[in-house]
């Protein structure tokens, strides 16, 4: 036994002394890095951000808001308003927070930390401009506390109101650091919206800034103030300024609606949009319907569609909305008539009769009801018809028949199973007929 | 070396001699001949001579023989007696040591090579099915080298893999099954696209001898972390010294022919169309309009109007009965589905030969086997090559090797949750559309499925699902696997006592897959094709130094002392190319946009361990295990980990003096436990940055680069730095009884094992900015007991019935997950899914529900105002909805023979278990299932079935629930509401792709004959003066026989394959029935 008790020690011995090199290396991964450089985060979190609004949002909402109709599989129980927790759990999740938003907050981070200053502008702006959708279709949703990682991994939520005073800092920090002297490494060709022109971020800025007032407006009428202030302190001029990208050409490239419609097909377009525009001689009719084939328009159907985080149009709609909300009638007719004649330009469509009258507004004239309407038409497929309508209640609609919500059309997204399940804690279930703290 | 060269002086001493049958007199070969207290030993020959080289000049040698009670002698001539007990029952262990039975403390149970063999299954895991107590096998579906499922006593792992480790003659054999399709899709690959092989399908059964199948982590201990969830030990047939005749010549021959057995009902009264726009009047909408359902007229009312210029039919549109062009020929339905299927056939051969002398032995086989699937155009082939021998270079020094070169692989069809799925296509297609076009022989004539326009014809206009004759086709996967696997082994005896043992053994092999989406296929309209490179392989390398030694007549022991070293080394090449320049040319250089996905993942473990024995009197056995593991997965400085085992065996019968009683003469109770730990997946500890993706919930969305720009994203992971190895421990009680002179023989068990400190990903709140986190947490419990009960119910001189039932009865409890997480996602869809949900029993279906009350009454909506007046309501909720494990499973084997005549059967029962049947919800929003056929425009009350006890309610404008009856009136009110089974109701909650799933969570219980076999073995004489020297034909059927209430496709099905998330099917392929005829021939 003396024997075996040494070769035992002798092959313990040997082996503890080589085991490190045995394992050397061995888990270290050589399939994904551990840093990345900012010019890889940003166009990955613009795209992520584009695609999710663009694809799961625009149809719940654009099916909410009549500019479609669900008619097949599930898409025709959505239409019903049976839109429960599972649906928006892929958006939230892997769109939004631990998608664009966890990037666009890692990449202000690491852009503050190694003072590229206009990333972080660029970051802050994006962010804002996130948080503003998701609190919008949401209500209260985490900041404050959330993207800490294994730090946090139950974050609370900020009230809705928090939310929006976070998006105005946001963005007046980001203008700030956009305008800071240009920092070693800036955004270049990786800035798919704007080329890495910071002149033209900022005008983003100003022009977030003014529709995140605007949504307040209830709550406090001096916001339609505060929305003037902004747009006049330096937002988009023309449709030129509008901050959007085309999606691609390559055949994994294409746009989120085109995609949809190739790979499951099972939204018609049909709905209150398509009868109040072929009743007023709507020349965009045609441009968002392919009437010959009963398919959506190749405007918005086609591979290269552009998605528009915002424009001109929908600027002077805001503008025209708080102009006329704080009594300021000229100034809403003007900006009225040009967000009519900007979207009629954007698909190179014009109508003598239709634009005498829809776009010939003057003090005297103009109504909310007008802007709202041509506001809704404008906001084709945009999330943001969803959100000016229930601030409005126009157009009027009415809740389609075999609806399972007593007849009320929904005014949120349900919170995502995923938040229910692992942040039970933090998250208040309401119903989707239940609005939003600005909804009032 | 002084002690080598001691020995070296001695001189050496050959015993020989013969062994015979005592009671024919007839020569015995194969007989095992040891020289006592050593692992020296050799074979008897043909003639029953053996011949040994001992060490010792007072050696005693031992001989055994499986049926025969072992026999001390010193040489010479020696008889055999037949032991009725069957004590000396050898059964591989772990390691490939071989050890009797009786020694053993823990629970085992052998299948031999033939009974996998004659099960006529392709996978050697199938072979298995119902034939160990302990062990569940499901096969994914009835395709050509689809995987098979296989688990032992439940599953301990709460997200990874539970599966045993496979050993082929004591070295470790990959049985991966790799998904295929875009890794950045992740597990929504084992939703759709193929069914995979898992990669024990290489083996070939005619090269087995016998596996042996090591249940709990006692048996496994010293594997180490591989087989934390049991092993199953092949062992290979080896070279036999065919006396004077040189060399044994084996050849067999298997054809088999496969059919389809159970398929969905679907109705063929009702025409594709709608009635949601003329008024809810049913109304036909043919394949131009590219309307999707089957909510149409009644088929008896249309006419085909004709004309033979219309694409679709050559009989004409079809048109209402008023509108129809006089003598217009009424429309008969199609049945798209029976006439798609067609007869499987499989060709096996198989030719070994064997042979060798005094030290040298070897055997060389060469098997192919040729499969075609009931689906058109499926097939799997396999070739296999294996050389094994082994040689005494002296008397100390044994040396063997192995190697095994196997090339498979097949021509897969698109199945499951993929538009360009074979059944999604075909059984949605309506009974008024002919996939066929009317043409003859639609598999191999392109006009059946490709208009004169070159675009695809389908019954939905070029939309919705890919033609099943397109898709068999078009949209072909083929992969070739070229596989290598063997050993080579050294055994050195240094004294008497003590001996040293190594082998190096590897399992290397690459599985090249080719996937082509054609230019106009539904899933990718564009085309695509991607390029898969699985290069797989490890290294093993075990050394051994055993001592063993009788200290008295009563008390012998043994310690052996082991390291094994481990390196595991695995890359996936994935290269996909979208959008085909131009039809038919479906190569990667003709795409317009490529992405490559390129990953590595190493891993190296290293162990050292003991194995000691103690055994007293022949019936008092101990072993106790040690073994301390390093693995390259874990943190530095937490990268070791200890585990024990110990087991005891008591032969109670031999002291108590029973042995020569008849009623109980053997009798043994043991006991045991063992730890066994587990380390993570390679690359879990630290945060990274990943390729970004970005998709929706119904899209493919867009892989970076995007436009020529490169995108990084925060991986969806959170590492974590300080995981440490899982534990799982396990306690054992069994007894092994024999009655009756061993004519009824009871193996009973009873065990718990518990696995903690489980290393998983865990989903998290989103908002903290990672999808999931790597934990060490949870608690899963296995309980259970297994029953083996042999019995033979006659024996005479000639004739034999002996049966054996296979009992197991499992309870796999998820008991706790982490901490504020409350289920664990295995895989599936948004809506029906698997899930661990804590408290309940493993991998649950999980999905919508209906609302309940307090009390549990589903609430049936009794506000007239509401949509869906009288319909029951959803809760809008996720919940589980189904337990895929069964109650018990049960196999019972029943082997009758009568001089050369065998015939055996095999009973298989499941009980309980349930499936979400994915293919008939949707089916039913189709209105394509029997039942919409039948039912359709019928009236009922919700209160039977799942809706027994429901009751009358509705939600109030807070979302409330108020139960209240059809006039407001508040209170419970049984529900007694009439609602009409019509489109509106199974478009929506009604059927498959409403919010609810729990309306399709189905029973899966079943009764099914799996296996007869029906085997002749002419009688000896016949050969006499002809070179052969035996000859057998055997008749088989498999799945002869079902009875299940499950009224999908054969519920022994699984999407995923080889997964642990089980229970749900969704256009799987259907399973097979088949017919084999067989011919072995020896010379």
């Amino acid at each position: 036994m003396k024997y075996l008790n040494i070769l035992v020690l002798a092959v313990l011995v040997t082996f503890m002394s080589s085991c490190d090199n045995y394992f050397e290396g061995v888990n270290d991964n050589p399939n994904e890095p551990s840093e990345v450089t900012p010019d890889v985060i940003l166009p990955g979190a613009t795209v992520t951000l584009g695609y999710g609004i663009q694809g799961d949002m625009s149809r719940y909402t654009s099916m909410l808001m009549q500019h479609c109709t669900g008619i097949s599989r599930q898409f025709a129980t959505y239409q019903n308003y049976a839109i429960t927790e599972t649906e928006t759990d892929n958006w939230w999740r892997f769109n939004m927070y631990a998608g664009a938003m966890m990037d666009l907050y890692v990449l202000n981070q690491q852009a503050e930390a190694d003072q590229y200053t206009q990333y972080a502008g660029v970051a802050k702006a994006l962010l804002a401009y996130a948080l503003l959708i998701t609190t919008d279709l949401y209500g209260d949703i985490p900041y404050t506390e959330a993207f800490q990682g294994a730090n946090n991994l139950t974050p609370t939520y900020d009230t809705q109101e928090q939310v929006y005073s976070t998006v105005q800092d946001l963005l007046t920090t980001a203008k700030t650091q956009l305008a800071a002297a240009t920092a070693v490494i800036a955004p270049g060709s990786d800035d798919l919206i704007y080329g890495g022109d910071v002149a033209a971020w900022t005008r983003f800025c100003n022009f977030l800034s003014a529709r995140a007032y605007l949504h307040l407006g209830l709550r406090d009428a001096a916001n339609y103030t505060n929305a003037l202030n902004a747009i006049d302190a330096g937002a988009f001029t023309s449709a030129g300024d509008d901050a959007f990208y085309n999606w691609g050409a390559g055949a994994t490239e294409s746009a989120p609606w085109f995609q949809y419609i190739q790979q499951r097909d099972d939204i018609a377009y049909t709905g209150f949009i398509y009868d109040l525009m072929s009743g007023n001689g709507d020349p965009r009719y045609t441009v968002y319907l392919d009437t010959a084939n009963s398919t959506l328009g190749s405007f918005f159907a086609s591979a290269t569609a552009p998605y528009y985080f915002g424009s001109y149009v929908e600027q002077k709609f805001i503008e025209a909305e708080a102009a006329f909300r704080t009594g300021d009638p000229g100034r809403a007719a003007t900006a009225h008539n040009e967000a009519v004649m900007a979207s009629l330009a954007r698909y190179g469509v014009s109508d003598a009769t239709f634009e005498m009258a829809e776009a010939s507004y003057d003090a005297a004239s103009i109504t909310l009801d007008a802007i709202m309407t041509q506001k809704y038409v404008a906001m084709f497929l945009d999330t943001e018809a969803f959100t000016d309508w229930r601030r409005t209640g126009i157009p009027a609609l009415t809740a389609v028949p075999g609806n399972v919500t007593n007849g009320v059309i929904p005014v949120r997204m349900p919170y995502p199973q995923s938040e229910r399940l692992f942040n039970g804690g933090n998250v208040s279930i309401v119903p989707i007929t239940t609005p939003v703290w600005w909804d009032i | 070396m002084l002690l080598l060269s001691v020995v070296a002086v001695h001189a050496q001493k050959v015993i020989s001699g013969t062994v015979t049958d005592e009671a024919s007199g007839e020569a015995l070969a194969g007989v095992t001949v040891f020289e006592k207290g050593t692992t020296n030993g050799t074979f008897t020959d043909e003639t029953g001579r053996y011949e040994l080289s001992v060490t010792q000049d007072d050696a005693v040698l031992v001989l055994r023989f499986v049926g025969f009670a072992t026999v001390e002698t010193t040489g010479g001539s020696v008889s055999m007696k037949e032991d009725a007990l069957m004590l000396d029952e050898v059964v591989v262990t772990a390691l490939g040591i071989k050890r009797e039975k009786k020694q053993l403390g823990y629970s085992v149970q052998s299948v031999s090579g033939d009974a996998v063999v004659s099960s006529g299954e392709t996978n050697v895991i199938n072979g298995l099915n119902s034939k160990v107590a302990g062990v569940q096998v499901i096969s994914a579906t009835g395709s050509p080298g689809g995987a098979s499922f296989i688990r032992i006593r439940g599953s301990s792992s709460i997200a990874g893999n539970s599966q045993p480790l496979i050993v082929v003659d004591g070295v470790p054999l990959d049985n991966s099954q790799f998904r295929s399709g875009n890794p950045d899709d992740g597990n929504n690959n084992l939703l759709a696209s193929v069914a995979n092989s898992n990669r024990a399908i290489d083996l070939n059964p005619n090269d087995i001898e016998d596996v042996t199948v090591l249940k709990g982590p006692a048996a496994a201990a010293l594997y180490g972390i591989q087989a934390a969830n049991g092993a199953v030990l092949i062992t290979t047939k080896r070279g036999r010294s065919a006396g004077g005749k040189g060399v044994n010549i084996t050849y067999n021959t298997t054809l088999s022919f496969d059919e389809v057995n159970k398929l969905p009902e679907l109705q063929n009264r009702y025409a594709q169309g709608t009635g949601l726009f003329d008024g809810g009047i049913p109304t036909y909408y043919g394949p131009e309009t590219g309307w999707l359902t089957s909510w149409g007229p009644s088929i008896d009312t249309l006419r085909w109007d004709g004309d033979q210029t219309y694409p679709y039919d050559p009989n004409g549109a079809i048109v209402g009965q008023s509108s129809a062009p006089a003598g217009a020929a009424a429309v008969t339905p199609y049945d798209n589905m029976g006439t798609f299927f067609q007869t499987g056939v499989t060709w096996d051969n198989d030719l070994a030969l064997s042979g060798g002398n005094g030290g040298t032995t070897y055997r060389f086989s060469v098997g192919n086997r040729n499969q075609t699937g009931i689906v058109p155009l499926s097939e799997f082939r396999r070739t296999s090559v294996k050389l094994a021998g082994e040689t005494k270079l002296s008397a100390k020094l044994r040396t063997a090797a192995s190697a095994a070169y196997v090339n498979s692989g097949g021509r897969r069809i698109q199945q499951g949750s993929n538009i360009s799925g074979l059944m999604l296509g075909l059984t949605r297609t309506p009974s008024t559309f002919d996939n066929a076009g009317g043409f003859e022989d639609p598999v191999n004539n392109p006009d059946a499925y490709i208009l004169p326009d070159g675009s695809q014809r389908n019954y939905r206009g070029g939309g919705g699902y890919d033609n099943p004759y397109w898709t068999v086709n078009q949209n072909p996967l083929t992969d070739e696997v070229n596989r290598f696997y063997g050993f080579v082994s050294a055994t050195y005896d240094v004294t008497s006592w003590l001996n040293v043992f190594y082998r190096l053994g590897t399992d290397a092999y690459s599985d090249n897959r080719q996937s082509i989406i054609a230019l106009g296929s539904r899933t990718a309209p564009a085309g695509r094709i991607f390029l898969e490179r699985h290069n797989y392989r490890h290294v093993n390398s075990d050394l051994w130094i055993t001592a063993s030694r009788d200290f008295s007549e009563d008390f012998s022991a043994s310690l052996m002392l082991g390291n094994n070293l481990y390196d595991q080394n695995y890359r996936r090449l994935y290269t996909q190319g979208d959008g085909f320049n131009f039809p038919g040319f479906t190569q990667i250089s003709n795409t317009s946009s490529v992405i490559t996905r390129d990953r590595l993942e190493r891993k190296r473990t290293a162990a050292i361990f003991f194995d000691a024995k103690a055994s007293y009197g022949d019936f008092l056995f101990l072993n106790v295990t040690g073994r301390n593991e390093w693995s390259s997965t874990l943190p530095a400085d937490g990268r070791s980990f200890f585990y024990p085992s110990a087991s005891l065996g008591f032969v109670f019968t031999e002291p108590l003096g029973l042995t020569d009683n008849n009623v109980l003469p053997y009798g043994k109770i043991r006991v045991s436990y063992a730890s066994v730990g587990n380390d993570a997946d390679p690359y879990l500890l630290t945060n990274v940055f990943s390729s970004t993706v970005v998709a929706d919930g119904w899209t493919q969305g867009v892989p970076f680069p995007f436009q020529g720009v490169s995108g990084f994203s925060q991986d969806d992971l959170l590492g974590n730095p300080n995981l440490r190895p899982e534990q799982t421990n396990s306690i054992e009680v069994g007894a092994d009884l024999r009655f009756i002179k061993n004519r009824i023989g009871l193996d009973f068990t009873w065990y718990q094992q518990t696995s903690v400190d489980q290393i998983f990903g865990v989903n998290i709140a989103s908002s903290s900015g990672f999808i999931q986190s790597v934990l060490n947490a949870g608690r899963v419990q296995n309980t259970g007991i297994e029953i083996v009960l042999n019995a033979t119910p006659v024996k005479t001189d000639e004739f034999r019935w002996d049966m054996q039932f296979n009992f197991t009865r499992n309870r796999n409890q998820v008991t706790e997950l982490a901490p504020g997480v409350e289920t664990v996602f295995l895989g599936g869809f948004a809506g029906a899914s698997i899930q661990n949900v804590e408290g309940s029993d493993f991998g649950q279906i999980y999905g919508g529900t209906w609302l309940r009350d307090d009390a549990g009454n589903v609430v049936i909506q009794s506000d007239t105002s509401q949509g869906f007046y009288g319909y029951p309501m959803e809760s809008g909720e996720a919940d589980v909805i189904g337990n895929p494990n069964p109650d018990f499973l049960l196999g019972w084997n029943n082997t009758l023979s009568w001089k050369g005549l065998t015939f055996s059967f095999l009973f298989d029962i499941r009980q309980g278990g349930d499936i979400w049947n994915g293919t008939v919800g949707a089916l039913t929003f189709f209105g394509r299932t029997q039942a919409t056929g039948d039912n359709r425009g019928t009236m009922t009350v919700f209160n039977s079935g799942q809706f027994e006890n429901s009751v009358k309610g509705t939600l109030d404008a807070d979302g409330q629930l108020i139960l209240q009856d059809e006039n407001g009136t508040q209170g419970t009110f049984a529900n007694d509401l009439m609602a009409e089974l019509n489109e509106e109701w199974y478009t929506f909650n009604g059927g498959g792709f409403g919010n609810v799933d729990e309306g399709f969570v189905q029973d899966a219980s079943w009764i099914r004959l799996r296996e007869v076999t029906l085997n002749y073995t002419l009688p000896a004489r016949i050969f006499e003066n002809t070179p052969i020297s035996g000859l057998n034909v055997g008749l088989s059927g498999r799945n002869l026989w079902l009875s299940t209430s499950y009224n999908g496709i054969d519920p022994e099905t699984n999407l995923m394959g080889s997964f642990s998330a089980q229970g749900l099917e969704y256009f799987n392929m259907p399973n097979t029935r088949s017919y084999s005829i067989r011919l072995g021939v020896t010379f």
